[in-house]
């Protein structure tokens, strides 16, 4: 699994040098050429949107996420647990409501078919991979609820 | 008490509690807005926000600030540029009382102006400017202090993240802040040089003097430093010289870091991609908060919460300066306690249009906003900084850190005093370059 995450990080990463390239490629095509990237502005806000969806779906399943934990800290072993629990709980419950809203936005888009303008890119398949990674948020965050819940790790 | 504040209070409540139970700030936020939000309006409409706002936010082009210059900082760090900076710095001023804590403020200084995140500074220097200065027999304690505080410098001095999310969420212009952050951030390390200084008068076996570096020295020092000044000259050239956007610089900057990086021999292909795995982790993180920060401005705009806020603040004996006064403190407190870009993002939507209602400038609030979030990241018991240094260097001591960076939280809370008497400090570049 952490093999298979380490995979996914890697690829979503590439994603962002991706948007870097074509944020610069814009830059100096308009300046210097007068030109632009057919579709640059629609390609690089997807590959951003599918980088950041994996990212957190990575980033849950290393329990990354950013916490307060200053009480956590002080309490004892029951308490904590029953913390854990409970954050573990709440957080995937989110994750799945999230993932329902983002899967619900991907049939909106395939139903509504929209196209990008110059390359005419079909809208959806880049918010099916965004999607996908929230998807997986919710698998990861499954995950790590059971682990905890079941597993007490 | 009508139905909209008790809900506003409770959704309050909630999600301090959520995040005192250890959810994630983005879950805390997110959760209470959808539920608040479904409760005052319907639940449909809350599925709706749920549904159209998150895709928004994560393909917003305009936010791809915020991945390129973290990827930036992580390419100008995995460089060394730093280490070169430091190098050139010492050269020049390492002969001074407490010349290689100076050295090594400058040094922050300067790498700050192409790297947007504290924590990477802090960081970096960690590696590069502690072990040169316990090996000079500085004091440990102190030696970590400067670092931490050097490295807040890297949110105060543009290119910086915290400007870039502050603008995001109150629609301020990112240019005016980035401008707005130069010179508040050289007076802060005139600051810290200064408190160096006193230091020295106080205990100079705790900071030796260097032996001074000859004509040549220094002047090879300077050459390696190129880098660092064409990275700057390339994104800040590019914004104030009307070449380029804000986003265009921004992936100019992280494009032209690599090519540095690569071109000098220091970036090989597997560094390249820890950087962009460290950027993408930072990003999402990032983003996940924002997400959630701005579901939450849905539920705040239904349960009025920033008009509740503010009619309270408002009905304070203070007048409107000090409603300022009291929101700082409350940021200063509450940033010993909780992540500082959590505190942003949670609460600049509500305190954002109250203070702007009352008649303060922006950029100025944002420069203000920004100088508490640094005293926070290195103020005692939860200064994340003091906290990453000890776990890169646990034989000082946290306590000993805390205790080396408490001359420059002084230091940064008669800074702050300064700029909120004198908001020409932070406004008076920003005018000059209209």
């Amino acid at each position: 699994m952490n093999r298979f995450i380490a995979i996914v990080e890697k690829s979503a990463g590439y994603f962002i040098g991706a948007l870097a390239l074509i944020t610069f490629s814009e830059a100096v095509l308009r300046y210097v050429f007068n030109a632009h990237i057919p579709d640059g502005f629609v390609i690089g806000q997807t590959m951003q949107g599918i980088a950041i969806c994996w990212g957190i779906a990575t980033a849950t399943y290393a329990d990354r996420q950013i916490t307060v934990d200053i009480l956590y800290e002080l309490v004892g072993a029951r308490v904590r647990r029953a913390f854990d629990v409970a954050a573990h709980t709440i957080n995937f419950l989110f994750l799945a409501l999230f993932g329902y809203a983002i899967t619900f936005k991907v049939f909106d888009i395939l139903r509504a078919g929209e196209i990008s303008s110059e390359l005419r890119i079909p809208i959806w398949t880049g918010y099916t991979l965004a999607s996908l990674g929230i998807l997986a948020a919710v698998a990861t965050a499954a995950i790590r609820w059971w682990r905890v819940v079941y597993e007490r790790r | 008490m009508s139905e909209q504040t008790i809900v506003a209070i409770v959704g309050c409540v909630a999600v301090l509690v959520l995040m005192l139970i250890r959810v994630p700030i983005a879950v805390s936020l997110g959760s209470v807005a959808v539920a608040g939000f479904a409760y005052l309006v319907g639940l449909g409409p809350a599925l709706g926000i749920l549904i159209d706002s998150p895709i928004r936010t994560v393909t917003n082009y305009s936010f791809s600030v915020v991945p390129m210059f973290i990827l930036m900082g992580a390419l100008v760090s995995a460089s060394g540029m730093s280490r070169e900076l430091f190098r050139a710095a010492n050269a020049w001023a390492g002969h001074l009382p407490g010349g290689m804590a100076i050295a090594t403020i400058f040094a922050c200084g300067g790498f700050a102006a192409i790297n947007g995140s504290s924590i990477a500074s802090a960081a970096t220097m960690t590696q590069v400017a502690l072990p040169e200065m316990r090996r000079a027999g500085y004091d440990p304690g102190l030696s970590a202090g400067v670092v931490a505080a050097g490295g807040t410098l890297g949110i105060m001095i543009p290119p910086s993240v915290m400007f870039i999310l502050y603008a995001i969420l109150t629609e301020t212009d990112v240019a005016s802040l980035f401008i707005a952050g130069i010179l508040p951030g050289l007076i802060a390390i005139v600051l810290y040089c200064i408190t160096v200084l006193i230091l020295y008068r106080v205990k100079k076996e705790w900071l030796p003097r260097g032996q001074r570096s000859d004509r040549h020295e220094r002047l090879a020092s300077l050459r390696d430093v190129w880098a660092t000044l064409l990275l700057f000259v390339l994104v800040m050239g590019g914004i104030y010289g009307g070449f380029v956007t804000i986003t265009e610089a921004a992936g100019l900057g992280a494009f032209g870091a690599l090519v540095i990086g690569v071109a000098r021999g220091r970036l090989s292909w597997s560094s390249t991609v820890d950087c962009l795995v460290e950027a993408l982790r930072t990003s999402a993180t990032i983003f996940f908060i924002l997400i959630a920060a701005f579901l939450f401005q849905y539920f705040l705009a239904v349960s009025q919460m920033s008009k509740l806020l503010g009619d309270f603040l408002i009905s304070l004996p203070v007048g409107p300066l000090g409603v300022v006064i009291v929101i700082l403190a409350f940021y200063i407190i509450i940033g010993m306690f909780v992540d500082e870009l959590a505190i942003i993002l949670l609460t600049i939507p509500i305190v954002f249009p109250i203070v702007v209602g009352l008649g303060f400038d922006p950029v100025w609030f944002g420069v203000l906003v920004v100088v508490t979030v640094q005293i926070g990241l290195i103020a005692p018991p939860v200064g994340i900084i003091c906290f990453i240094m000890n776990n890169m260097v646990p034989d000082i001591g946290l306590v000993n850190i805390y205790k080396g960076a408490m001359p420059f939280v002084i230091a940064d809370l008669f800074w702050l005093a300064l700029l909120l008497a004198f908001p020409s400090i932070s406004l008076f570049l920003v005018k000059l370059m209209g």
